[in-house]
């Protein structure tokens, strides 16, 4: 049953094979006998997802109707809030806040049943690209348990691999949705901003934040899209425009379709990696493609300005957790003064603090000028030079990441973390959608490849039709890990 | 490229309201030496005549809805996530003293 995606386990809920109390009750088993070897959850839901599971047999025995992921078990980012359950957002200062509400993707993940099966790992407050900042413990790669899954959406990417549960959220803000489903060898999927509502998402960076889907096919992804991308009256973002059918006609030919490939900006991209891109767009080319290079040195000033402006907006939306009305409050502090400075100084991890006084920092008196503003001008100049190259193709692709995962602890300069982001803050900073998918895996270190699709804004299903051409050709995503190919 | 040092570490601990032991300082330092250090880079750019990125939506979408209450949070609720709380209110330590 680990092996089926969610639109078979749909399907084989809705034709009897299982029950939903079935699927359910063995996905369970299987996060308790394997969760311990890779910490992917921080809240295990067993309770509630048999209470939803016996609920939707229920309904079923009723001939009552039933939602397109009925049956299917999901995997939630702890940042996104359901009512009543703790979002910790894998930090201490936040270890017993209980959400009040559910976040609007809750809420249209629950109307098509599916059952949400636990709260997943992260770096803490999604600012990271390993998961080992997340303040509880490290998640680890199904593929190699000495290696990172990436993050920060770390959990919910490695717990989809090791097939815990066929689908998962994250949210990724500079890459960490496609960052950690590169590295675990699945789809991971950030739509245009604006597409999937934030509302119930906890903020990072307003203008960078997205919801985004993590799954082993790109089927499961496009099912997952036609449910959350819906226009949200809570979030003054949201898009609204019509429904896109992301399923409909997906394609196996790439005829017609021009991909732009930055061949300059790749030049001293490690050898293994761009062997396997290079492979990659010769499989894109033999479906059809055209393949023209385009120009994308500027964008090598990204990471820069997403750690102007990420910032900035996070020491903004970070300064709520003040130890007043919600989250953890210093049991030292006895002026209002100290419930300030030593709630946040116990609440928050390095990281956090690292990017809360970096932001601070660039939006100070005197400093303003020469970074935040300096940084908004680079942006809309990057926004603007990616326009203009979608003018001459349909697509960009780069790989994910520059190399496949790398060891745990391995890597301890802050600035040597964001560089892992490279090819994926782009897509952020231009607003537009970009999809992760398979494309290999490293001879000596058996390590998984991604290769990483990009469109212009409101382009979703043409990037997600590509990547499921490359995945039909290509099948990447039917190995699943070793230590976790095992049934009961 | 721009100075990072304690005495503006010190400045940033106010604004960020967050107090650091003497240990942290040093290792906050260090880090936030680096990372200005590499975001200076966005002045090798010439951002000469253009404007700032303002807004995802540069077409003036607009997110205005009328103005009407809706209970979807209950006062109990809210309370109940605060560390202190006593009859429904928040309890903080005293922020107006008696000679204030």
């Amino acid at each position: 049953m680990y092996r089926l995606s969610a639109v078979e386990l749909n399907k084989a809920f809705l034709e009897g094979k299982y029950s939903a109390e079935e699927i359910c009750s063995y996905f369970l088993k299987r996060i308790h006998r394997f969760d311990k070897q890779l910490g992917t959850f921080i809240t295990i839901l067993d309770e509630r997802a048999m209470k939803k599971a016996s609920m939707l047999d229920e309904k079923k025995k009723n001939n009552k109707p039933l939602g397109r992921l009925a049956g299917v078990p999901i995997c939630i980012k702890d940042n996104q809030n359901i009512k009543d359950i703790v979002t910790t957002c894998g930090s201490k200062i936040l270890e017993n806040y209980k959400a009040l509400n559910d976040a609007t993707a809750i809420k249209l993940l629950e109307a098509e049943d599916a059952i949400i099966i636990g709260k997943t790992n992260l770096d803490e407050f999604a600012m990271g690209s390993s998961t080992e900042y997340s303040s509880f413990f490290p998640t680890r790669n199904p593929w190699n348990l000495g290696c990172t899954p990436g993050g920060s959406s770390g959990g919910s990417s490695a717990a989809v691999a090791a097939r815990l549960c066929p689908i998962g959220t994250g949210s990724d803000t500079g890459g960490s949705i496609r960052q950690p489903a590169s590295l675990c060898g699945i789809v991971g999927y950030k739509p245009s901003y604006g597409r999937i509502s934030r509302y119930g998402l906890v903020a990072l960076a307003s203008s960078w934040d997205q919801i985004g889907t993590l799954t082993n096919t790109v089927e499961d992804c496009a099912l997952m899209m036609e449910i959350l991308a819906k226009h949200c009256p809570n979030d003054g973002t949201s898009i609204n425009a019509p429904f896109e059918s992301y399923l409909k006609q997906m394609p196996s030919s790439l005829e017609g379709t021009t991909i732009g490939v930055p061949w300059h900006f790749l030049k001293d991209l490690n050898k293994e990696t761009l062997d396997n891109f290079k492979e990659s767009i010769e499989i894109v080319k033999s479906l059809g493609a055209k393949i023209i290079e385009v120009d994308l040195d500027l964008i090598k000033y990204c990471i820069a300005v997403y750690h102007i402006l990420q910032t900035a907006e996070a020491s903004t939306n970070l300064a709520r957790y003040d130890g007043i009305r919600y989250g953890m409050r210093s049991k030292k502090a006895n002026t209002i003064d100290e419930v300030y400075y030593l709630s946040r100084d116990e609440g928050f991890g390095q990281e956090v603090k690292n990017r809360i006084f970096v932001g601070t920092y660039v939006l100070s008196t005197g400093f303003i000028d020469a970074y935040y503003k300096k940084a908004q001008k680079v942006r809309k100049l990057i926004i603007d030079h990616i326009n203009k190259i979608f003018e001459k193709c349909d697509l960009i692709s780069m790989p994910t990441t520059s190399s496949p995962a790398f060891e745990i602890n391995t890597i301890q300069d802050p600035v040597e973390m964001y560089l892992q982001d490279i090819f994926t803050v782009p897509a952020n900073l231009a607003g537009t959608p970009a999809i992760s998918v398979p494309s290999g895996f490293s001879k000596e270190k058996k390590l998984p490849f991604g290769i990483q699709f990009m469109g212009p804004r409101m382009q979703d299903v043409k990037v997600i039709h590509t990547a499921y051409a490359f995945e039909q050709k290509t099948k990447h995503n039917t190995l699943i890990p070793p230590l976790f190919d095992k049934g009961e | 490229m721009t100075e990072f040092n304690q005495h503006e570490l010190k400045i940033l601990q106010k604004l960020c309201k967050i107090k650091c032991s003497h240990n942290e300082e040093e290792i906050l330092t260090k880090n936030l030496k680096r990372i200005i250090g590499f975001i200076d880079q966005i002045n090798e750019v010439n951002t000469d005549n253009i404007e700032s990125f303002s807004h995802i939506f540069s077409n003036g979408h607009s997110s205005l809805r009328d103005d009407v209450i809706e209970n979807n949070i209950q006062h109990d609720e809210f309370i109940s996530n605060s560390p202190e709380h006593v009859a429904g209110m928040i309890k903080v330590p005293v922020i107006i003293d008696k000679e204030g």
